[in-house]
């Protein structure tokens, strides 16, 4: 049986929703529609004109459908094809009446034109649903606004003084006017003179309302414009003004972190007996005694200049000095050790491997304990894998690779096997470690590593 | 040395020999490009729509591992019934690599959400991202005077470029072999 394409199913399937509910809620009653005035449909049109077309170019409808639906009944044809809904006696029936999602081959679509006239149809009887005299009284209240309010600035009267003038009261308590007063209400006096109450202008801040005949976009820019100077305001100067003052410090992080940073590695040949170096000359040997010196010398000169001003002391040293010693042929140990330098307490991390790694598997396992070694709370597992945590079992693995029929396909096996957690056998193979896919199991571990020690040292 | 005897046979049970060396990864790369070359594009098509058939439905699963195996005999009965099985079982190898390597190939924002991509959309990714995948090998790779010669280039670009790309081997060299001697289906109006 043909098959329907996805998107045909979905607009007919709206068009027909759309013309059940309008129907049904009178939204097609020729009354309602005499009712509604000529500006109200004229408004539902364009509406159903711009917005269809809309949403015909957002959801791909001129195109084909990626997917379609075959409905099928009786015996199952095309069992590899998933069921979405199933009338049917038993699963996967010999009868019924089923719903599958197939391929789009051969496929009923309907054209874009057709489809974009349902977008508009859809459209125009949403909006016939939503307008009526009311929708369009209120919209022209939007575009020319007639009296003013809340929302509105009131309207000017030409025959009102710019100004509003506070209304004449008369002073019971002028002095020397009592009389001229009285003869003012009793109707003798045409004006009270230079007893009449002094005026004062009230000056009230201009509004900043919409004006009642200013155009909809002017008032939308006029107030884009406040809001942009009220965020220009707010970034340089209220709550966001720390962001340029960090700005302005991080600027000079780049050169701190140069002056500063200084890790350091040494390895001290294992055939020497402990303690025949002292730390010092182990550094010497390394090229670094000179650079760690400095380091420190800095350090301190920054602290006294910070006791003077009473500012927070620099960070400790340890922070940005490290020391670690990885040693070959010596009885496996793993320790810290604490050692001073001109006066200032340092550690040193140090790892012995008895001998070096005689095939590639040990040499992965050496790459987790160097990682330990440099970040003391790495921990690279199952949740951190890329293979899943779900992990494929090595003998389906080694099974599924011993065959190189469909060679191609098979290899995706290789995938599953993380050798920086289980090298499952994969690591006794050179053939299949020439193409194992290092890109994302070392890649995923290397970024394991760098993120755990950032965390610890606050850097990279 | 009984010890030693012991392992070598135990090992030699395991891993008979090495069916992904340089040596054999050529052969399996020159093989597909011969039946690639041999198969005219409604052939080609069929091979894709059946690979994608079984990949979402039968074999469709979420542990890899059984997808892979269900694949491969599955793929393996389908050619069983072909006129020329080991042509059809290249094919169907390269075609089923191609579609298993699909979400590596695209780029980041192509790449299936929760939302599947326009078809379309994606298949034109695709093909722009295999098209300058071969134009880097030949790039980089230069001329080659036969299949053989080809396969051994393809071999060799994709163990070195894997850091570049990041793409399995499988993904690059199915990939590089398609657009390489597939021949294209015609255009629908």
């Amino acid at each position: 049986m043909r098959t329907v394409g996805t998107k045909t199913v979905a607009t007919l399937a709206l068009l027909g929703g759309a013309v059940a509910a309008a129907t049904a809620t009178g939204v097609l009653d020729p009354r309602r529609l005499a009712g509604a005035g000529a500006g109200a449909l004229f408004g539902a049109g364009a509406f159903a004109a711009l917005v269809g077309t809309i949403a015909h170019r957002l959801f791909g409808l001129g195109e084909p459908s990626g997917q379609a639906v075959r409905l099928s009944s009786g015996p199952a044809l095309w069992e590899a094809e998933p069921i979405i809904l199933q009338a049917g006696e038993d699963g996967r029936a010999r009868r019924g009446v089923r719903v599958t999602l197939a391929e789009p081959d051969e496929t009923i679509d309907l054209g874009p034109r057709a489809q974009h006239a349902i977008c508009v149809a859809v459209a125009l009887l949403l909006a016939l649903a939503c307008a009526d005299a009311r929708t369009v009284r209120q919209l022209a209240a939007f575009v020319a606004p007639s009296e003013g309010g809340s929302q509105v600035c009131p309207a000017l009267d030409p025959a009102v003084p710019a100004q509003v003038r506070a209304a004449a009261r008369i002073d019971p308590d002028a002095i020397g006017c009592a009389l001229v007063q009285r003869a003012f209400q009793l109707g003798y006096a045409s004006s009270l003179g230079d007893c009449a109450p002094k005026e004062t202008p009230i000056v009230k801040p201009p509004c900043t309302l919409r004006q009642y005949d200013e155009p909809p976009l002017h008032y939308a820019w006029r107030l884009f414009a406040s809001f942009e100077a009220a965020a220009r305001r707010a970034v340089g100067e209220g709550d966001f003004g720390g962001l340029h003052a960090f700005a302005r410090r991080a600027d000079h992080l780049p050169a701190l972190a140069q002056a500063e940073e200084q890790v350091l590695r040494s390895a001290p040949r294992a055939d020497r007996p402990p303690g025949a170096h002292t730390r010092r000359a182990a550094l010497a040997e390394a090229g670094a005694l000179d650079d760690v010196q400095a380091v420190l010398r800095r350090h301190r000169i920054a602290a006294e200049l910070a006791a003077l001003d009473g500012e927070k002391p620099p960070a400790d040293p340890s922070t940005f000095l490290g020391f670690y010693c990885y040693a070959v042929g010596a009885p496996a140990a793993r320790r810290h050790l604490p050692f001073t330098l001109d006066g200032q307490p340092l550690e040193a991390a140090e790892l012995v491997e008895p001998a070096a790694p005689a095939d590639e598997a040990e040499a992965l396992r050496t790459y987790d304990r160097l990682a330990r070694l440099y970040a003391r709370g790495f921990q690279y597992g199952a949740l951190r894998s890329d293979s899943g945590i779900e992990r494929a079992a090595p003998s389906g693995v080694q099974a599924l690779l011993q065959s190189d029929d469909f060679a191609l396909t098979r290899l995706y096996a290789l995938g599953l096997i993380d050798l920086y957690l289980d090298e499952a056998g994969v690591a006794r193979r050179p053939d299949l470690l020439e193409v194992y896919p290092y890109e994302r199991h070392l890649a995923n571990f290397v970024e394991t590593f760098r993120r755990q020690y950032r965390r610890e040292k606050g850097r990279l | 040395v009984r010890a030693l005897v012991l392992l070598l046979a135990l090992r030699g049970t395991v891993f008979a020999d090495e069916p992904y060396g340089a040596a054999s990864r050529a052969r399996q790369v020159e093989r597909a490009l011969t039946a690639l070359a041999a198969s005219d594009p409604a052939a080609l098509a069929r091979a894709e729509a059946d690979a994608r058939r079984l990949a979402r439905g039968p074999c469709a699963s979420g542990i890899a591992l059984l997808q892979l195996e269900c694949l491969t005999t599955s793929l393996r009965r389908r050619c069983a019934g072909e006129e020329a099985p080991a042509r059809c079982a290249s094919v169907m190898d390269v075609v089923t690599s191609n579609l298993l390597g699909e979400e590596r190939l695209l780029p980041e924002s192509e790449r299936g959400g929760a939302a599947p991509k326009d078809a379309r959309s994606r298949a034109r990714a695709l093909h722009r991202a295999r098209g300058a995948l071969a134009l880097d090998f030949r790039l980089r790779m230069g001329p080659s005077s036969s299949d053989g010669e080809l396969a051994a280039q393809i071999d060799r670009y994709c163990l070195r470029s894997a850091d570049d790309t990041g793409l399995p081997w499988q993904t690059c060299a199915a990939s590089l072999a398609w657009t390489i001697r597939a021949r294209p289906p015609e255009v629908r109006p």
